[in-house]
C-alpha cells in the first residue's frame, strides 16, 4: 500500500538545462505558495544534476524534495519525458501539479471544492491578460488538427486513484510509443510537448473523464505573445507594464486574479526585486 | 397610484458643445437637443465654454482641426438633475432605450461596444493596452463613486501624458474615450466590472456622409463606397459637415413629424 506524506499539496519538476535554472523558478514558486495560499505543502522533482544544486535556502522553503529513480529525459533539452512519473512520486494523496514557471496572485485551495468532482482534472482553454478564454490560437494548430482537447498542463489536479493511475500509465505509453503515435496524428513531427502528449493520453481516456468544462475558473492566464493577439517577438517583459503590488502582479494596468503562466523565464528576475 | 412620500428624482440629458474655428458645435448640440427632448422627453442642457485647447482630425476635410474636447469632468458639478444622461453633440437619438437604463444604472454606464456601420476599427487604446469605452453615452446618478469617476477623469486630462505612457496609448491627442477609460479601470481596481458598462453597443457611422434619409422606421444610408439600410436607432454621426448640413435638418424634421 502506497503512503503518502500529506493529504494535499503542489508539485513541480525542476530540472535545470544550459538555458534555464529551473530550480530557481521553483524556489520562486515555492515562496509563492507559500505566501499565496492557505494549505501551502510544496514539493519538487529533480534529477540528480539540479539535486547538486540544492542549498540550505531552497531546503528551508521546499517541503519535500524528490529526486527521481530513473530520469527519462536525460537527454532531451527540454527536459519533458518525465511528466508522467508525477503520479508515482508525488507525496500528496491530492496533487496541483504546477509547471515551475506559474505564479499564484490569491489563494485557491476553495478550488478544490470543484476539482474533487473528477480523479484528475485539467484545465480547459487558457486565459489572456483581460481573463478572455483563448479557445482558438496559433500555437494550437496541432490540436484542432487532430481534435485533441485543448486541455494545459501549466496547472492539473490529480488523485491517488485507478483512473489517474490508468492516465498517467498512458501517458507512459505515449511518450514511449511515439515514434508510433505519431504516424496517427496530422502536422507533428517533433518529440512531443508535455501538453501534447497528455491531450493525447485524455482523448485515449476520454476528455470528459479528466476536465470539467463547466468549472471555467480552474484556469490560468498564459503570457505567451500570440494568446495576446501580439506578435510572436514581442515579449512580454518588452512590451508590456508589469507591476507588482503584494502577490498581484498587474500587467498593463489589470490586475491578474488567475494564476499567471509567465512562460519568459526571466519575468519575475525582470520585473520584480524578490 | 404614486407614492407621494417619495421623491421623484430629476432626471435630464447633457450635452457639451464648445465651438472652434472650424465647427459650430453648438448648432449641432441644439440638433442633437431637438432629437433628445423628442424621443426622451426630458429636459436637456447644453454646457458651453470650454477652450481646452487639443486637436482632432477631421474626418470631412483631411485635416487636424482645433478641438475644445477638455472639461467633461466637470459634467458631474455641473449636471442639474440626479440622474443624467450625458451624450457627445453628435449622438442623436432616435429612441428611448436610454430611459430604461435610468431605472437599473447604480453609479454610472458607459458605452463599453460601438459597432461601425460600414467598417472595421481597433478597439484598444493601444496595441499593448485596454480596450476602449466610449465616452459617448455615460449615464450617471449622484453618487459617491460617479464623482470618483468624474474626478478621476479630471485629474487623467491635467496629467494626460503621464497617463498616456502608463497606459501605452498610441494617439497623442486628448480624448474622453480614454480618460473615461483609464479612471473606470482604476476605481474599480483595476478590473472591468460589467455592471459599469451600458448593455448595448452603440451604432457609429464613422466617416463621410453623402446622404442620410428616414423612410418607414428606416435609415437609408450612403457614403462614398456604401449604401446601407439600417434600422431607426439612436446613432453616433461623426461627420460634423453632414450635421450642420441641411439635410441633417431635414431627417431630424422627418423623425420629429413621424
Amino acid at each position: 500500500m502506497r503512503e503518502f506524506k500529506s493529504q494535499f499539496g503542489f508539485l513541480t519538476i525542476a530540472q535545470n538545462n544550459d538555458i534555464t535554472d529551473y530550480l530557481e523558478l521553483a524556489y520562486q514558486q515555492a515562496l509563492n505558495v507559500k505566501a499565496t495560499q492557505k494549505q501551502n505543502q510544496f514539493a519538487v522533482l529533480v534529477d540528480a544534476d539540479t539535486a547538486k544544486l540544492i542549498t540550505d535556502q531552497h531546503r528551508e522553503i521546499f517541503d519535500y524534495i524528490i529526486e527521481f529513480s530513473t530520469d527519462h529525459a536525460k537527454n532531451e533539452h527540454w527536459k519533458m519525458s518525465n511528466e508522467w512519473q508525477a503520479f508515482y512520486l508525488t507525496p500528496f494523496k491530492e496533487t496541483i501539479k504546477l509547471e515551475s514557471d506559474l505564479l499564484f496572485t490569491r489563494d485557491i485551495t476553495h478550488w478544490l471544492d470543484g476539482l474533487r468532482f473528477r480523479d484528475i482534472c485539467f484545465s480547459l482553454h487558457c486565459k489572456n491578460l483581460q481573463s478572455e478564454n483563448i479557445t482558438s490560437s496559433p500555437y494550437r494548430k496541432i490540436f484542432k488538427e487532430n481534435d485533441l482537447p485543448d486541455i494545459y498542463t501549466g496547472m492539473y489536479y490529480f488523485r491517488f486513484s485507478q483512473t489517474s493511475a490508468d492516465f498517467f500509465r498512458t501517458v507512459r505509453d505515449v511518450y514511449a510509443g511515439w515514434d508510433t503515435v505519431k504516424n496517427h496524428l496530422a502536422l507533428i513531427n517533433e518529440p512531443p510537448t508535455t501538453d501534447l502528449a497528455f491531450a493525447v493520453a485524455a482523448k485515449i481516456i476520454g476528455t470528459d473523464v479528466c476536465t470539467i468544462p463547466t468549472l471555467e475558473f480552474f484556469n490560468f492566464v498564459h503570457l505567451k505573445p500570440q494568446i495576446q493577439g501580439w506578435n510572436e517577438t514581442q515579449a512580454v517583459t518588452d512590451h508590456a507594464n508589469v507591476e507588482w503590488q503584494d502577490n498581484i502582479v498587474r500587467i498593463n494596468n489589470r490586475n491578474q486574479y488567475y494564476p499567471v503562466h509567465y512562460y519568459e523565464k526571466g519575468f519575475v528576475h525582470a520585473t520584480r526585486r524578490i | 397610484m404614486k407614492n407621494c412620500d417619495v421623491l421623484e428624482k430629476s432626471k435630464g440629458v447633457l450635452i457639451f458643445a464648445n465651438n472652434t474655428g472650424y465647427i459650430d458645435y453648438t448648432t449641432i448640440a441644439a440638433r442633437a437637443q431637438t432629437l433628445a427632448e423628442h424621443y426622451l422627453k426630458l429636459p436637456v442642457t447644453i454646457v458651453t465654454g470650454q477652450d481646452f485647447a487639443n486637436k482632432r482630425y477631421n474626418i470631412d476635410s483631411g485635416n487636424f482641426e482645433a478641438w475644445h474636447n477638455g472639461g467633461r469632468y466637470l459634467a458631474y458639478e455641473l449636471s442639474p438633475y440626479d440622474q443624467t444622461i450625458l451624450i457627445d453633440s453628435d449622438y442623436f437619438v432616435f429612441d428611448d432605450n436610454l430611459l430604461k437604463i435610468l431605472d437599473v444604472v447604480s453609479d454610472y454606464q458607459i458605452t463599453k461596444t460601438n459597432n461601425y456601420v460600414c467598417s472595421q476599427h481597433s478597439n484598444q487604446m493601444g496595441q499593448y493596452s485596454l480596450d476602449t469605452l466610449w465616452a459617448t453615452v455615460i449615464v450617471f446618478n449622484k453618487t459617491p463613486k460617479a464623482r470618483m469617476l468624474f474626478d478621476l477623469v479630471g485629474v487623467i486630462e491635467r496629467n494626460y501624458q503621464y497617463y498616456r505612457d502608463l497606459y501605452n496609448i498610441e494617439a497623442r491627442n486628448f480624448r474622453n474615450d480614454y480618460a473615461f477609460t483609464i479612471a473606470d479601470n482604476v476605481i474599480n481596481g483595476y478590473s472591468p466590472n460589467q455592471e459599469n458598462y451600458l448593455p448595448w453597443p452603440i451604432i457609429s457611422v464613422p466617416g463621410p456622409i453623402d446622404s442620410l434619409e428616414l423612410k418607414d422606421s428606416k435609415f437609408y444610408l450612403k457614403t462614398s463606397g456604401q449604401a446601407l439600410v439600417l434600422p431607426k436607432q439612436s446613432i453616433h454621426l461623426m461627420s460634423k459637415a453632414w450635421l450642420l448640413s441641411e439635410s441633417c435638418e431635414q431627417l431630424i424634421e422627418a423623425a420629429i413629424n413621424a
